[in-house]
């Protein structure tokens, strides 16, 4: 792998995520759309923030732009130190590679891999280590041992979620963005998901963004910022 | 329940939102390039062939012919006035005409002031000049004599010749009598005169062996009428321009087979594409479908709908496929046509409207199967349809496509057994190729385990999408199977028909060379850088027996065949088979043995020989008989020396034989033409150098008409790529945004995605290579009776075009993807 590793450039201490005055914009065919304006914010390390907010209200969009999935309109956000406007795709690819990890609503493993390999996918990107071990190993902690060998569609939604989970921390990630983790599982299925990314999230260490509808998940984080109309309407 | 009147409109507003979506736009290109390609090659092959037959009208000086023993009645040529036909006479009969106190045996041919209706006559101004176009026949009062004429009487132009009881001045040499037909080799000279003048020579008394021939022609509707109308009386013949030349015939059959071909090879890609898509269309209408049975519409009204709404995005395809097609040709046409084609605008209704119908059957074949199979699923087997799978029903869709095809197959090009052969041989390899690539998909899907990250990934992805990577690589192998035939044919097959005409064919014939004459003239040729050239002896008979039935020519129906037994044949003899011969049944004779006979294929068809039968032959005074024991094939036009029957030498050797040879005289050494009759005065020097000039003009038109199709071919097979690309695109776009996601550089991406592309291009082009060879190996033996010389770069030319094809259609696909977002490709995908 030619990427670079980029490195945490922040010191000790300081905010793992800040959000600068950002604002996004779309052009469509009605004309531009404002999508967020003037954010600002920041998150320290090991924090847990949940983004909540109702349908349309830029929730997942500001999730995409801290996470370089998108870039801004204006305004400026920091991951790990590094001024995501500065650094090309392939850079941003390679801070998430290092140091990011994902779940998503729709869990999107791929399809033509195994649950191991799915898991397996971050770490060969990374290089280095025993891929298949750890894979292996997270698959057994997230109650997949069993598993492993089969493919996403032999599996039920909060199993994928599960595998998604175990993809999302194997990697040991500084920071874990989720989007409506549990909005495609049944209550009781969510609750067990999101017991299982806690608990991940407190056994790694793992600074923790949610976007989230559920009430008691947004709860259940340290911190909440409510966006509506692409503005932030609150915080706690 | 929504009431049956507003079905259309709910069919017409989801084909708006449809397009409109841009989800059917792939479904309605392709089917637009459906339309396009088969309505153009339509167009054009009805033009090219129109433009061809033209051409061959002109070898016939008409576009019918009506030869009589008789003069022709002039109710006949009324009724081929009154069907819209112009007309014109010639009187054709055997005369001797002298020039001083020389006396010459010659076929003369009297033409009234309409001659030729189509063609024009070749005349020089002196013997050995550069020929021009004469407008028509001679003027009254004067007469044309051919080359012959003019060494055997030693007459120049200006010269006055004894015709019956007329004396007329020569005014020209005639080098090329465009309805000379068949009979280039005949040995009476040729004299050509004014009709008005034919009276006063008296040779027309009651008794007179006169062919009488009324040409026609005219618009090809009124041709068609009058020829469908019209029954030749009894020994009278109705000629059509294939009946002309032997060499023609066979260029325009061969030429015919072409784009036949070409024709279908296109309209066959075309369907790959469209099969590709409505794979994709279905699965797009899904949801519909399972919406609408979820708000209480029955299943025979969504069914209506569907139907409704394929038959208005038929229409739609067709409008648009035949208008392109139109405007394609009409570019077309000022480059492939030559200005007499250009100036038929007539509209050619039957091709556009063929384009309507190959919109409605290909629509309806392919998609409409998948469509009400849809209808047929349980709403919540269609909605989680990602768990569960709909049940394919493969086998009605498949049939419903092989239907489909065969509907639309162009079996009205006129060789329905060549479209048979190929339809065929491209089941059977898409059969092949299926079952190869599904083999080969499930060995690719078991090396993942063993491989570097992104080859995983690559395989993984042809290996999870097994079915579709088996539908992507069936297409596209079959699309390079088409386009490769397409090629072989245009350059192999093609180019052998072109070869047997190749630059330095024989143009120059001596006949009548005298048996004690062979060496001299061999030595003269020698001398003057001609040497190696094979003499050949030649003898005239008349078959009069074909085993125990004497040959009566009024007994067969065949026209062809009623004038072979009813002509002189030139018989040869030999010890061993000419090398351009090829031996196809029976043995060819040990050099001991006698009273033998090889018979040309195509002659023992027309008259019913067979191996084992004995002939008889009138030669000269006596009768010469002898048994079929080899059946040959003979390239007529390849313009070599051939006979259509050989025997053992003792059968012919004391018959009067007199010798025949042929060879290449470039045009800068037609001197030496003058200095061999001076020579050699008996013998008599046939130039062809015309002749070959016209079968070479249409070997070129075809070949120019051949370039063309396989354009537009090549531009079907883009799209079926396209098309197949397409067809996992949506699910392509999920894997590289969410590789992107987990942080894979566009490397990584680019790498897994082209080895997926690069194995599915290399299988797909290696079987559609294969595929290829095979049919071409059946069409050569098959249909065009040449020997197959399969070339064996083309796997490896399959093979790269397999790869570069689809790795180019993937990677726009992975460019695009690179090129939006994450967060857009996530939204893009509906994942979002």
């Amino acid at each position: 792998m030619n990427t670079p590793t980029i490195t945490p450039s922040s010191a000790p201490g300081a905010h793992l995520i800040a959000v600068e005055r950002v604002a996004k914009s779309v052009t469509g065919p009605q004309g531009e759309l404002q999508i967020l304006d003037d954010i600002n914010f920041a998150i320290a390390a090991r924090e847990r923030l949940a983004v909540t907010g109702v349908s349309g209200s830029g929730k997942s969009t500001l999730l995409g732009l801290m996470a370089g999935l998108d870039t801004v309109s204006s305004g400026r956000i920091t991951l790990l130190g590094h001024d995501l406007a500065t650094l090309d795709e392939d850079g941003r690819a390679a801070l998430r590679r290092d140091h990011v990890g994902f779940v998503f609503q729709a869990f999107h493993l791929v399809q033509s891999f195994t649950a191991l390999e799915n898991v397996m996918l971050p770490l060969e990107l990374k290089g280095g280590g025993d891929a298949r071990r750890v894979a292996a190993e997270l698959l057994g902690r997230v109650g997949l041992g069993a598993r492993m060998d089969h493919f996403p569609r032999q599996l039920s939604g909060g199993e994928q979620q599960r595998v998604a989970l175990a993809r999302a921390f194997c990697t040991s990630p500084a920071v874990l963005f989720a989007d409506e983790p549990t909005g495609n599982l049944d209550a009781r299925t969510a609750e067990s998901v999101v017991e299982l990314l806690f608990d991940l999230n407190d056994e790694f260490g793992t600074t923790l963004v949610i976007v989230t509808h559920d009430d008691r998940l947004a709860g259940a984080c340290g911190r909440r910022i409510a966006l509506d109309g692409g503005r932030i309407v609150g915080a706690s | 329940m929504t009431p049956p009147a507003r079905l259309p409109l709910f069919a017409l507003r989801l084909l708006r939102r449809d397009l409109a979506s841009g989800r059917l736009l792939v479904m309605l290109l392709a089917a637009v390039v459906a339309v396009a390609s088969a309505t153009s090659i339509n167009l054009l092959v009805a033009r090219v062939e129109r433009v061809m037959l033209a051409e061959s009208s002109a070898l016939l000086a008409g576009d019918l012919a009506l030869t009589s023993r008789d003069p022709i009645p002039a109710a006949t040529i009324a009724r081929a006035r009154a069907a819209g036909l112009a007309t014109a006479a010639t009187v054709t009969l055997r005369s001797v005409v002298a020039f001083g106190d020389r006396l010459q045996l010659v076929r003369l041919k009297a033409v009234d002031d309409a001659y030729p209706l189509r063609g024009e006559p070749l005349v020089a101004d002196a013997l050995g000049a550069r020929p021009r176009a004469a407008g028509g026949g001679p003027e009254p009062g004067t007469v044309w004599g051919d080359p012959r004429l003019c060494q055997l009487l030693g007459l120049a132009v200006g010269d006055t010749l004894a015709i019956g009881r007329s004396e007329l001045p020569l005014a020209a040499v005639l080098v090329l009598e465009p309805d000379r037909g068949g009979d280039v080799f005949s040995l009476a000279p040729r004299v050509m005169m004014n009709l008005t003048d034919l009276a006063a020579t008296g040779l027309i008394v009651p008794g007179s062996r006169a062919s009488y021939t009324l040409l026609m022609a005219g618009p090809p509707g009124a041709v068609d009428t009058f020829r469908a109308g019209f029954e030749p009386a009894g020994g009278d013949r109705l000629l059509d321009p294939r009946d002309s030349r032997p060499e023609m015939e066979s260029a325009f059959t061969q030429a015919e087979r072409f784009l036949a071909l070409a024709a279908f090879a296109g309209i066959l890609l075309a369907t790959i594409g469209i099969a590709l898509a409505a794979g994709a269309y279905s699965e797009h209408h899904a949801h519909t479908v399972a919406i609408l049975k979820t708000l209480g519409l029955a299943r025979r009204r969504i069914a209506g709908v569907l139907a409704l709404e394929i038959l208005l995005l038929a229409a739609t395809a067709t409008v648009l496929g035949d208008g392109l097609a139109w405007a394609v040709h009409e570019v077309l046409l000022g480059h492939l046509l030559p200005p007499a084609a250009r100036l038929d605008t007539r509209l050619p209704w039957l091709p556009l409207l063929h384009g309507a119908w190959v919109a409605m059957v290909v629509l309806g074949g392919f998609a409409l199967p998948a469509l009400t199979a849809l209808t047929r699923q349980p709403v919540i087997a269609i909605l989680n349809r990602d768990r569960a799978g709909i049940p394919a029903r493969s086998g009605t869709r498949v049939l419903g496509m092989i239907a489909a095809v065969a509907l639309i197959a162009p079996w009205h090009t006129g060789n329905p057994r060549l479209i048979a052969l190929v339809f065929a041989g491209m089941m059977g390899a898409a059969l092949v190729v299926a079952g190869v690539a599904w083999l080969v998909v499930r060995a690719l899907g078991g090396m993942r385990g063993r491989t570097a990250m992104s080859w995983r990934f690559g395989l993984a992805n042809v290996a999870r999408r097994a079915r579709l990577s088996v539908v992507q690589t069936t297409a596209i192998g079959l699309g390079i199977a088409v386009l490769l035939l397409l090629g072989l044919v245009r350059d192999d097959l093609l180019g052998q028909w072109r070869a047997r005409l190749p630059p330095r064919a024989p143009n120059q014939f001596l006949i009548n060379i005298q048996p004690d004459e062979v060496a001299a003239v061999r030595d003269f040729l020698a001398a003057r850088g001609h040497a190696g050239v094979e003499f050949y002896p030649m003898v005239r008979g008349r078959l009069v027996r074909i085993g125990t039935h004497a040959v009566d020519p009024d007994a067969y129906e065949d026209p062809r065949a009623r004038r072979l037994a009813d002509r002189e044949f030139n018989l040869s003899w030999a010890s061993t088979l000419k090398p351009d011969n090829v031996l196809l049944d029976g043995r060819w004779w040990s050099p001991a043995a006698t009273g033998e006979m090889s018979v040309e294929r195509g002659l023992a068809e027309r008259l019913g020989i067979a191996l084992g039968d004995t002939l008889e032959f009138s030669v000269a005074d006596r009768t010469v008989s002898g048994v079929v024991t080899s059946l040959r094939g003979v390239e007529w036009d390849n313009f070599e020396v051939n006979f259509f029957v050989v025997t053992t030498p003792e059968l012919l050797a004391d018959a009067p034989a007199t010798w025949i040879t042929s060879f290449y005289l470039p045009p800068d050494q037609t001197p030496l033409l003058a200095a061999l009759v001076q020579r050699f005065p008996s013998v008599t020097v046939i130039d062809v150098d015309a002749l070959m000039r016209q079968v070479r003009q249409v070997m070129e038109r075809v070949a120019g008409a051949l370039g063309w199709v396989a354009a537009f071919a090549l531009v079907a097979g883009v799209l079926v790529l396209a098309a197949a690309v397409q067809a996992s695109q949506r699910e392509r776009v999920l894997d590289v945004v969410l590789l992107k996601t987990l942080g894979a550089p566009r490397r990584f991406i680019t790498t897994s995605m082209l080895v997926e592309f690069v194995l599915l291009g290399a299988v797909a082009g290696a079987l559609g290579a294969l595929g290829a060879l095979a049919t071409g190996w059946l069409l050569a033996s098959e249909v065009f009776d040449m020997p197959w010389l399969p070339d064996w770069r083309i796997p490896v030319l399959g093979i790269l075009a397999g790869i570069g094809g689809v790795s180019a259609a993937g990677s726009v696909v992975v460019w695009r993807t690179h090129r939006q977002s994450v967060m857009q490709g996530l939204r893009a995908a509906g994942a979002g």
